[in-house]
């Protein structure tokens, strides 16, 4: 594994990157990644909740109903992202609030990386604004080579 | 706090989102080719400097209780919000008011907005009285769509205060005093807006003169326009155009 592929699983650099955020960022203890963040954000704003340098940034535009998800990129290898079935109501489910699970795939040259996104979300209507926690484990699908 | 806003095209925006996302936890509601962000302290000048096209409103720690709603534009011609929301497209009148405390006539209630309906059914023609006016919405937009000279009355200081607030905001010409309607003299002009309880009907309809052309009428509930509408008739006005909503607010334009 060169530099530069190991600096997209540093937690120092994730934690510097993301400080503005709130971000914290630590590595698993089985190798990979965790990235942690939560945030109140009003209702139409657009936030960076999560921030992987080198890889993707989430943000999340929270409204009274619906929840907007933009995944972007910020590498030049190809993505693809995932939603499970299951955490696409999980916003707006009247039981209370339910993850929103995402799937990120980088097809870095090393060997893919895989970005578990787990969201979860709390909407105060008196503020007009909603809470997110959320957090994302990244690990190599195999051995990098 | 202070509320940025700055250009940002679409087509190069999430370059620029790139850029500043990661340094703006609250992060910036976009509004058509521009974005917008609120943070307790501003922007130092060498961060503005790297903005198009930007502006800095310092805005009330509280603008949020201030915000009248979203803003609601009537008729597809007048559009009344707070000074914390968005501006509506070009062509539509712009009328900005802030309320507060309990004060009245903030445009998100529904006898306000079905007033100004009415009132865009009229071609203006001479002066115009708000009774009852609180922080003095329908003055302003009769202001704006050419009414003149334009007054209001209302009992509550604070309105008042308020509602000559709004008139400056605004750039018009209305003249808001406080007066008691129950007791003291009405103003009276060519067209009277009453959006008010029954005894102030009662008041208006005692008090009314030949000067009168057109009364808009809100504030009663369907239970109450019976004995408001036959008040009038007996001075001489007729029920021309009649409005009301699902949980029994009624307005009524009555002309002679």
């Amino acid at each position: 594994m060169d530099r530069a592929a190991a600096e997209l699983l540093s937690p120092d650099r994730a934690a510097a990157e993301g400080a503005a955020l709130g971000q914290l960022a630590c590595e698993l203890p089985s190798g990979g990644l965790l990235i942690t963040a939560s945030r109140l954000v009003e209702f139409g704003a657009r936030a960076a909740i999560l921030l992987a340098p080198g890889l993707f940034r989430l943000d999340l535009t929270p409204r009274e109903e619906t929840l907007g998800l933009y995944p972007r990129a910020l590498c030049d290898w190809e993505v693809e992202w995932r939603a499970g079935e299951d955490s696409w109501d999980g916003y707006r489910d009247p039981k209370g609030p339910g993850p929103i699970e995402l799937l990120g795939l980088f097809d870095v040259p090393d060997g893919p990386l895989r970005a578990w996104i787990h969201v979860l979300s709390f909407t105060e209507r008196d503020a007009l604004a909603t809470h997110f926690v959320a957090k994302c484990e990244i690990t190599w699908t195999s051995a990098p080579s | 706090m202070f509320r940025t806003s700055f250009r940002s095209p679409e087509d190069d925006r999430e370059a620029l989102l790139d850029a500043i996302l990661p340094l703006l936890p609250s992060g910036v509601h976009e509004d058509g080719d521009r974005l917008v962000t609120f943070s307790g302290a501003p922007f130092s000048r060498a961060v503005l400097d790297l903005l198009e096209d930007w502006a800095v409103d310092e805005v009330p720690a509280d603008w949020k209780s201030r915000r009248t709603g979203e803003g609601v534009v009537i008729g597809g011609r007048v559009c009344i919000r707070s000074p914390f929301d968005p501006p509506p497209a070009e062509g539509i009148v712009d009328v900005v008011v802030e309320r507060r405390g309990s004060a009245f006539g903030s445009g998100s209630h529904p006898t306000t907005q079905m007033c100004v309906a009415l009132l865009l059914e009229l071609s203006p023609d001479g002066g115009a009285a708000d009774l009852g006016c609180g922080v003095g919405t329908l003055a302003i937009v009769a202001a704006k769509l050419g009414w003149a000279p334009v007054v209001g009355v209302d009992r509550v200081p604070v309105a008042i205060e308020v509602g000559r607030e709004n008139v400056a905001r605004n750039g018009v010409a209305v003249q808001l005093e406080v007066a008691d309607l129950a007791v003291e003299p009405l103003p009276l002009a060519p067209l009277l807006l009453v959006n008010a309880p029954p005894p102030v009907q009662e008041r208006v309809i005692a008090s009314m003169t030949g000067e009168v052309r057109h009364v808009i009428v809100s504030g009663i509930v369907a239970d109450e326009v019976p004995a408001v509408v036959a008040g009038y008739k007996g001075v001489g006005f007729d029920v021309a155009q009649a409005l009301g909503t699902e949980d029994e607010w009624i307005a009524l334009r009555l002309s002679c």
